[in-house]
């Protein structure tokens, strides 16, 4: 019985993570947003040091 | 400016997105975007690249997940009453670890980006000590390595976009004998301010390397025009400048009234130029350069035998 209880387990968290990472798959960041994002960031935070 | 010092100044290390210079210490976890082997602030070796630093998180992550699948196999088989159900243990387990390792590995290269995004935002505060502790260094560096400062400078101001850091740069640019064969940059350089240092850094890039002087530094110069000619020799700077905008026809065109005021303070060659764009375009609307340029040519280089060889389609005098 806890054979079949553990492989539902494992079953259900596969099915979960797999959907986790195909959702983040869907919104992925390419390297030009990351790239703009840090830019955006960095930039903003020394605009706050300067003022 | 007479005791400019003469320097090599290596190359910036390319790198096709910016995030990509940014490195993280392995063992302080601090970050650097300086070009150096140890860390500035442990001294031991260890910097790696986001992506490489990313990646093992991920992976790491991912690992664990496996374990914990192999674990709950191993429980199942552990349980098992019989010989069968052991069996359907293992092989159910081994199946859904395949199958959570074969999403794992397909969708690693995406979870990696996620991760550095991540970590901008959690590592917000130590980016920017990073940062801030890399242009300290860059400025005490400068006190015997003034070659080696600009470097860091320039490394430090492709991801933090500053006039003060650009002043500094032209501060140091200025310091050094300058050659056509260095690695030299103008448009990052380019401040929302103005910077008499940088007005003459333009004025001396115009003497040695003119085709790095493009539209945005055109449109600086216009702006700042009147302060630029208040400066000692800045007529100079700006006979330079309107020298450069000569070297192509749409330049010549955009920028036909600032050319006017200053075409008469051009050297040969580059009148020459300039003459030879308006006589062989004469129906471009070239307003009041075309007359000027005929003007100066009547008086000065009529019987130039340089000027000979360009026929003027028709001459708009
Ligand atoms: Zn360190």
């Amino acid at each position: 019985m806890i054979t079949y209880v553990c492989l539902a387990i494992l079953f259900l968290f596969v099915i979960a993570k797999s959907i986790i990472y195909w959702r983040r798959n869907k919104n992925s960041i390419a390297p030009e947003e990351l790239d703009r994002r840090l830019v955006l960031q960095i930039n903003r935070d020394s605009d706050n040091h300067g003022q | 400016m007479d005791n400019k010092i003469p320097v090599q100044i290596k190359p910036t290390i390319k790198t096709k997105y910016v995030y990509e210079k940014l490195r993280i210490c392995n063992n302080c976890h601090r970050y650097t975007i300086l070009r150096e082997d140890n860390c500035t602030f442990c001294g031991k070796p260890g910097l790696l690249p986001l992506r490489e630093k990313a990646a093992a998180t991920v992976r790491r992550t991912m690992r664990n997940e496996r374990l914990a699948a192999i674990l709950i196999t191993l429980i199942s088989i552990f349980f098992g009453r019989s010989f069968q159900e052991m069996a359907i243990g293992l092989a159910g387990g081994v199946i859904l670890t395949g199958c959570l390792w074969f999403v794992q590995h397909r969708l690693l290269p995406r979870a990696v980006s996620r991760e550095i995004a991540r970590m901008f935002l959690h590592d917000r505060q130590r980016i920017a000590d990073g940062l801030i502790a890399n242009l300290d260094r860059a400025v005490e560096t400068g006190k015997e390595d003034k070659a080696r400062s600009y470097e860091m400078l320039r490394e430090i101001a492709a991801l933090v976009h500053d006039d003060t850091i650009r002043s500094l740069q032209i501060i140091l640019l200025q310091s050094f004998v300058l050659r056509k064969d260095m690695e030299l940059e103008l448009e990052p350089l380019l401040q929302s301010r103005f910077d008499p240092d940088l007005a003459r850094y333009i004025g001396e890039l115009a003497k040695i390397k003119r085709e790095l002087i493009k539209d945005r530094t055109f449109r600086y110069i216009l702006k700042y025009e009147h302060e630029i000619a208040s400066l000692e020799r800045g007529e100079d700077i700006l006979a330079g400048v309107a020298g450069a905008a000569v070297r192509l026809k749409r330049y010549v065109l955009s920028y036909s009234d600032f050319i006017s005021r200053y075409a008469r303070l051009l050297p040969k060659e580059r009148f020459l130029r300039l003459y030879r764009v308006i006589a062989t375009n004469p129906n471009e609307p070239w307003t009041s350069l075309a007359d000027e340029v005929y003007r100066i040519y009547n008086e000065k280089y009529q019987w130039d035998a340089d000027f000979q060889q360009i026929t003027p389609r028709s001459i708009s005098l």
